[in-house]
């Protein structure tokens, strides 16, 4: 049984559909990345699982199985048991997670003491230890500083180590390193990966960052316009991207292993923006797609396994794919 | 023949409390004409302040800015117009750049306007043509500027700053809030304006493998100084100084096969820090006792190259 299955979810906002019946699965111990660009409903994805969503939001469909239990199915004060203690939320930008006028130390005992029977003592113990974990050095120290005295990277470990502080099963990362810079993101992510080495966690990591997700991912779904459309292992999805939109995410990006430069390579574009298809039925992605077809525009494609966990949801590319995925007989 | 923008020995402070920032402490380089030049560093390292100095929109406190030969550094608000039409910047941005109450067109419009093109004929022919050159439709003229996209968004401040007919345009951190998917559009926009009109580019990021994309040179700057210095192909086939090797260390690679290494360098940038010697030395994993002590300056490697590193 996976860890986590997400079934079937949609997800609405008065007049707007952001999520459309996602599925996916995540086993004990593993880092599935969730990618796309703004507006895809990744969050909204992440945020379903924590059941944190803005009051507008409405859950259309779908089940999310914590362990074979389904959180929509559980009431407010069973769920504020679950978060914390097995699923866990940081976000991008962890200066307005943290509470400004509270040492560190505090919000980090706070985490444990709704969880755990602890003494203050034990709890402040426990977060000195948990800083530990998470590399900030001088912990016995750093313990009673404040949220500002902290770079953001520093923030970022703190956020961490309240994540981590119940030993969750699953860390929801969302947009964990987009604030921080470039050196300072590569400190955090080898943090995030050796932590959930260390305490067994499954890591769902949203990004809009494919170099990310090529070097801290084991797996990785695609979304577009509130649609999961291709999901793959990290290998082979950047061996070889099956969707017209992964495609084209990965060709739009600068490459930084290419000898790329302006004067003699021209970035392909992805024409058009996430809206183009606003009001349309079909395939959302068909009035950006190179490949597109009149079919495309009739009926949404439905996500299709190719074997080996991989899926598509694009029926010219199932259709021209000669199948050799699944050992096919296809000449 | 004088370049189009020579900044020399450039200072910007900031009063911080009691405390003085030197956001910008002995900045030099030039901008030639048609040239890109990348700056690139981490957020805080002064590369904003540099570029709204460099445009007279934050006051220096020393040093010298000369656009096309003329000192610009000290001029009053009249004189400086002529040269302010020179040089145009694009933001990050666009939207907390646009004002939500005028249209595309109006936007257009009032910049001409402030700049004294008083013949309302030639100011609608060149809003027309200006908003062709950046790939949007002529409804948008009458539309606001929440009604579009990022990239939208993006392409209307380019229109703004394009508008004036500058030589150089400042470009701070422009695909920076844009997806992917609309950097390559924005990115391919700039480099065929840069080819049709001739115009130079600053181009600022954060981003190593944008800037090294896009730039003809690049500056490397840490802590309110230039540490590297080099045409983008040298830069990338042998950086020299530690921080720019970590830079481009920690650019994640888009093949899951290239595994990476340990991160190179530890810590983060701290601006509020009074350093002795070299600033980047308490995160240099090959720091020596001359670099705690001695501060390196910027020093010719050859080929234009140029590095501020007592080792590099």
């Amino acid at each position: 049984m996976p860890l986590l299955s997400v079934d079937g979810l949609s997800v609405a906002f008065p007049g707007h559909a952001a999520v459309r019946e996602a599925s996916f699965s995540l086993a004990a111990g593993e880092t599935l990345a969730l990618v796309g660009e703004s507006g895809c409903g990744k969050s909204v994805t992440a945020f379903s699982v924590m059941r944190l969503l803005p009051p507008n939001a409405r859950v259309v469909s779908g089940r999310i199985l914590l362990e074979g239990a389904d959180l929509l199915a559980l009431s407010e004060s069973e769920m504020r048991e679950v978060r914390g203690a097995q699923v866990s939320l940081i976000q991008q930008e962890p200066m307005t997670s943290l509470n400004p006028v509270l040492s560190i130390g505090l919000q980090i005992a706070e985490v444990i003491r709704r969880h755990e029977k602890l003494s203050r003592k034990a709890a402040r113990a426990r977060a000195v230890e948990l800083l530990d974990l998470v590399s900030i050095p001088d912990a016995h120290r750093r313990i009673d500083d404040y949220p500002h005295n902290l770079s953001g990277g520093m923030r970022q470990r703190v956020m961490i180590a309240m994540a981590v502080a119940c030993r969750p099963k699953l860390l929801i990362a969302d947009e964990p390193t987009t604030a921080l810079d470039v050196t300072t993101q590569a400190q955090v992510l080898d943090l995030l990966d050796d932590l959930r080495h260390r305490l067994g966690m499954a890591v769902l990591l949203i990004t809009h960052d494919l170099g990310v997700v090529a070097q801290w991912a084991d797996r990785i779904a695609v979304m577009y316009a509130g649609r999961i459309v291709e999901q793959a292992g990290i290998e082979p999805f950047f061996a070889a991207p099956l969707h017209p939109y992964s495609r084209g995410l990965l060709g739009a990006r600068v490459d930084v292993d290419a000898d790329e430069h302006y004067s003699t390579h021209r970035l392909t574009e992805i024409p058009g923006n996430v809206g183009s298809a606003a009001g349309q039925a079909g395939c959302s992605f068909a009035p950006r797609c190179p490949v597109a077809q009149p079919a495309c525009r009739q009926a949404v494609p439905p996500l299709v396994g190719l074997g080996d966990e991989r899926a598509v949801a694009c029926p010219v590319t199932v259709s021209s794919h000669s199948s050799p995925l699944l050992g096919g007989e296809a000449r | 023949m004088t370049p189009l923008l020579s900044v020399r020995d450039l200072h910007t402070r900031y009063a911080v409390g009691k405390q003085v920032l030197r956001a910008v402490d002995g900045v030099s380089f030039e901008v030639g004409r048609g040239e890109t030049v990348g700056l690139v560093g981490e957020s805080g390292c002064g590369k904003s302040t540099l570029g709204k100095t460099v445009l007279r929109l934050v006051p220096s406190a020393e040093g010298t800015i000369e656009l096309d030969g003329a000192d610009i550094t000290r001029l009053g608000d009249r004189a400086m117009a002529p040269h302010r039409r020179r040089m145009q910047m694009v933001f990050q941005d666009p939207f907390g750049s646009l004002n939500p109450r005028h249209t595309i067109r109006a936007l257009l419009d009032t910049a001409l306007r402030v700049h004294r093109v008083s013949d309302a004929a030639e100011r609608d022919r060149r809003v027309h043509e200006t908003i062709a050159k950046v790939g949007l439709p002529v409804d948008s003229l009458d539309r606001y500027p929440h009604e579009f996209s990022g990239g939208q968004r993006q392409r209307i401040g380019i229109a703004r700053a394009l508008i004036l007919r500058p030589a150089l345009i400042v470009c701070d951190e422009p695909v920076s809030a844009l997806d992917v998917s609309i950097q390559a559009q924005i990115l391919n926009l700039l480099v065929d304006l840069k080819r049709e009109l001739g115009l130079a580019y600053l181009f600022i990021s954060h981003d190593l493998g944008v800037v090294r994309y896009f730039a003809d040179r690049v500056l490397v700057m840490y802590f309110g100084r230039i540490v590297e210095s080099a045409s983008y192909a040298t830069l990338w086939r042998d950086p020299r100084h530690p921080y720019t090797k970590a830079l481009f260390a920690a650019l994640p690679s888009a093949d899951p096969t290239h595994k990476r290494g340990e991160p190179p360098i530890k810590g983060e940038l701290v601006t509020t820090e009074q350093v002795r010697g070299c600033r980047f030395h308490s995160r240099c994993p090959a720091a020596t006792d001359r670099c705690r002590a001695e501060e390196p300056v910027l020093r010719p490697l050859g080929e234009g190259h140029h590095a501020a590193c007592h080792y590099a």
